[in-house]
């Protein structure tokens, strides 16, 4: 006991070895919760917003697109067109497809038979779910004669709330219920200015084509001239912010300081529904179950896994184009900008796609490790630093009548102590730094710092059993050496 | 008067090159209560001696017997427990702990004896007191200057009343007039107290009131001046 009040005594009192220390360990904790919340947050958080709107991890296409030439490969590949009324989300993704898109010959058609969806999906190890894509043509009838053409997408209601974090700030209103799952409520995208007239508790009017049957490509033949028309109660909007973007246009002589920023969110023209509701309106206008559909929604165990998961989907499905949602995004060069109008009177945002995508590089596990190494290294070289500085103060203590255990319990708790302050310290900066930067910018992947108590007991706890083994070494080492040895030490 | 602490065939070779001989061979006996002192041209062995006496090292043949109890037959516990009861040490550089204040440097040896925290309290004073240091007994070392620092460094050699106050050149690193004031505290110690010594310095002025001194050379005692009337032997 004298030995651990005198380790916390020294930790109180030196303050320039504590701070050197401590400072060590805050550098080594700091790594490790950077590189830890990139890997395991940033898979979980980056590209949030576009998994909200899908409703999916991994998203698979009955088709193969490719957006290069096959090179010599060319004879066995054929121009086509995706079907104007198949609604998938690779419209949203890849608008350019809709010039039409190389597929391999014997690629089957464009749709998914459910009675026939590849019973692989649920065996590939990391699959939590999968689901249809629920997508249909619909229009917003306004009071004022108005029309507005949406997509109808339904929801699942459980896996929204439980994985895609809803309501959270998603909703601007309220989150379906679960029991509301087949009941005619809605939910509208609060960043297209038609919808966001519609506010929670008034009536939206919706017209839905009827489907007459299916076309050669497996796609929804629409019969636009009787539509079913639908009563639903708004029940809420949603936004799916996608931070700030910098507002172009805007001279330097007419401002002082960085160019304001303007928020923006997925401006994508679409009405939710819960799933059981979708369902009931699909088989009113088509005369049947939901059967085909454009696309499957996989649902992943943890999105640290989704691209391993992605390519074993991808290997069971030949002829199918797999993509997580965050390659999606990326793959796509998919941005928004922001402008002043042209009589200056507000802001335009537009949604613009690069030319070439900017492929986003993901963070791995193994960076992790490696940081997790370096981090310990650092973490060692203190303990090192800790004990070989006080060998003369150690054989001092030896002289005076303390035992080898004594010195071993006396630099552990120091180690501890150190250790401990450091890592928490370093946590709590690094978890400021990210807020700090998630408040000043638009980086969607910053919100991987998003960090969890899990992460606080992996980094301290680390920290700690690092300081703590590696500590042990070079204690017990000046422990067992004679005092008249330490004590010659300058 | 019967040896306090005795040294036989002492001896101990350090591991340079083909080894190397500090201490070729070195019998002493030190009397209950005497002062002694340890005397010799610098790398005579000196300081390997002390150490070997205060069990800081183990020696390579012989052995050190103190109040009967043979080092050889203790591992390193037991000599650490030696070491914090019977035996006191002064160095040159004072070796105070610099994270403590000088009642804490004194009380550490208590603390690390068990003794009652009133105990601890009331003997803390006492010997800051017995030093000349009680006025700066909340002070860091390096608040404090080498020959108080020194003080300091006896009074926590005296902490636990150990059997013998082993000192490796208690004064080399201070003044005259600080040397003078060491010197004076040991010999009253020494006087009053009963307390036995066995100092390794250059300084005349111990060996002046030594009761014993030693004069060694090339690792080996060249002579041994015993004091009349002093009882060493």
């Amino acid at each position: 006991m004298v030995f651990v009040r005198m380790a916390v005594r020294n930790v109180a009192r030196n303050w320039n070895r504590t701070g050197m220390i401590i400072l060590g360990m805050m550098v080594a904790s700091g790594l490790m919760t950077l590189t830890m919340s990139l890997a395991t947050g940033y898979a979980e958080f980056a590209y949030l917003p576009y998994r909200q709107m899908v409703g999916a991890d991994i998203l698979i296409y009955p088709n193969r697109f490719v957006f290069d030439s096959p090179g010599g490969e060319a004879d066995r590949w054929e121009l086509r067109r995706p079907d104007p009324d198949l609604l998938t989300d690779a419209r949203f993704f890849h608008p350019e497809l809709a010039r039409g898109y190389l597929s391999p010959a014997d690629a089957p058609p464009a749709v998914f038979d459910l009675q026939d969806v590849p019973a692989c999906l649920g065996e590939v190890e990391g699959v939590a779910d999968w689901e249809p894509g629920r997508l249909l043509r619909a229009y917003v009838v306004f009071e004022d004669g108005g029309r507005l053409r949406v997509t109808l997408r339904g929801r699942d209601i459980a896996a929204d709330r439980e994985r895609y974090r809803m309501p959270g700030s998603v909703t601007v209103g309220r989150y379906f219920r679960e029991e509301q799952d087949g009941e005619w409520v809605a939910l509208v995208n609060e960043a297209v200015p038609e919808l966001a007239r519609l506010w929670p508790g008034s009536r939206l009017v919706l017209e839905v084509p009827t489907v007459k049957g299916f076309g050669p490509g497996g796609g929804p033949l629409l019969d636009y001239s009787e539509p079913r028309t639908y009563y639903f109660l708004v029940h809420g909007r949603y936004s799916l912010s996608l931070g700030t973007v910098p507002l172009q246009g805007v001279s330097s002589e007419d401002r002082a300081g960085p160019p304001p920023r303007v928020p923006v969110a997925i401006d994508e023209p679409e009405v939710w529904v819960p799933a059981g509701t979708f369902d009931r309106i699909y088989a009113e206008v088509s005369g049947a179950p939901l059967r085909y559909t454009g696309q499957l929604g996989v649902t992943v165990e943890t999105m640290v896994h989704a691209k391993t998961v992605a390519r074993a989907l991808a290997e069971a499905l030949p002829h199918c184009s797999v993509l997580t949602v965050p390659q999606e995004a990326a793959l796509s060069g998919l941005h928004y900008e922001a402008y002043l109008s042209e009589d200056g009177s507000g802001v335009d945002v537009v949604r613009a796609y690069r030319s070439r995508s900017t492929l986003a590089v993901d963070v791995k596990r193994e960076l992790s490790f490696v940081a997790f190494l370096a981090a310990g290294l650092l973490v060692v070289a203190n303990m090192y630093i800790l004990v070989t500085q006080r060998r003369r103060e150690i054989g001092v203590l030896k002289a005076i009548g303390s035992t080898g255990r004594d010195i071993v319990v006396l630099i552990l708790t120091e180690a501890v102590g150190y250790s401990l302050t450091g890592s928490l310290i370093g946590f709590a900066a690094i978890r400021c730094l990210a807020t700090l930067t998630l408040l000043g910018s638009s980086v969607t992947f910053v919100e991987g710092l998003a960090l969890t108590l899990e992460a606080a007991a992996v980094v301290v706890g680390t920290t700690t059993l690092t300081a703590l083994v590696f500590g042990l070494l070079p204690a017990w080492e000046a422990a067992r050496t004679p005092s008249a040895a330490l004590l010659t030490d300058r | 008067m019967k040896a306090i602490l005795e040294a036989t065939a002492l001896g101990r070779r350090f591991p340079v090159g083909e080894g190397v001989w500090a201490l070729k061979r070195v019998d002493l006996a030190v009397p209950r209560g005497a002062f002694v002192v340890i005397t010799g041209p610098s790398g005579c062995g000196k300081t390997t001696l002390l150490n070997l006496l205060g069990g800081l090292d183990r020696p390579t043949r012989g052995d050190v017997v103190l109040k009967g109890l043979a080092y050889s037959r203790l591992d390193e516990s037991g000599l650490a427990r030696l070491r914090r009861t019977e035996i006191g040490f002064v160095f040159q550089f004072f070796n105070l702990l610099s994270d403590l204040t000088a009642e804490e440097n004194v009380a550490l040896p208590m603390r690390l004896a068990g003794l009652p925290p009133a105990e601890i309290t009331s003997r803390t004073a006492a010997l800051l007191e017995a030093t000349g240091m009680s006025h700066r007994a909340r002070h860091t070392p390096h608040e404090l200057s080498g020959g108080e620092q020194q003080r300091v460094a006896v009074a926590r050699a005296l902490a636990n009343d150990p059997a013998i106050v082993l000192a490796d050149e208690p004064t080399g690193n201070l003044d005259s007039k600080n040397s003078e004031d060491i010197m004076e505290l040991f010999r009253r110690f020494n006087r009053e107290k009963g307390q036995t010594f066995v100092v390794v310095s250059h300084d005349p002025g111990f060996a002046e009131h030594a009761d014993m001194v030693v004069r060694m050379r090339d690792g080996e005692v060249q002579a041994l001046e015993e004091r009349e009337g002093t009882g060493a032997c």
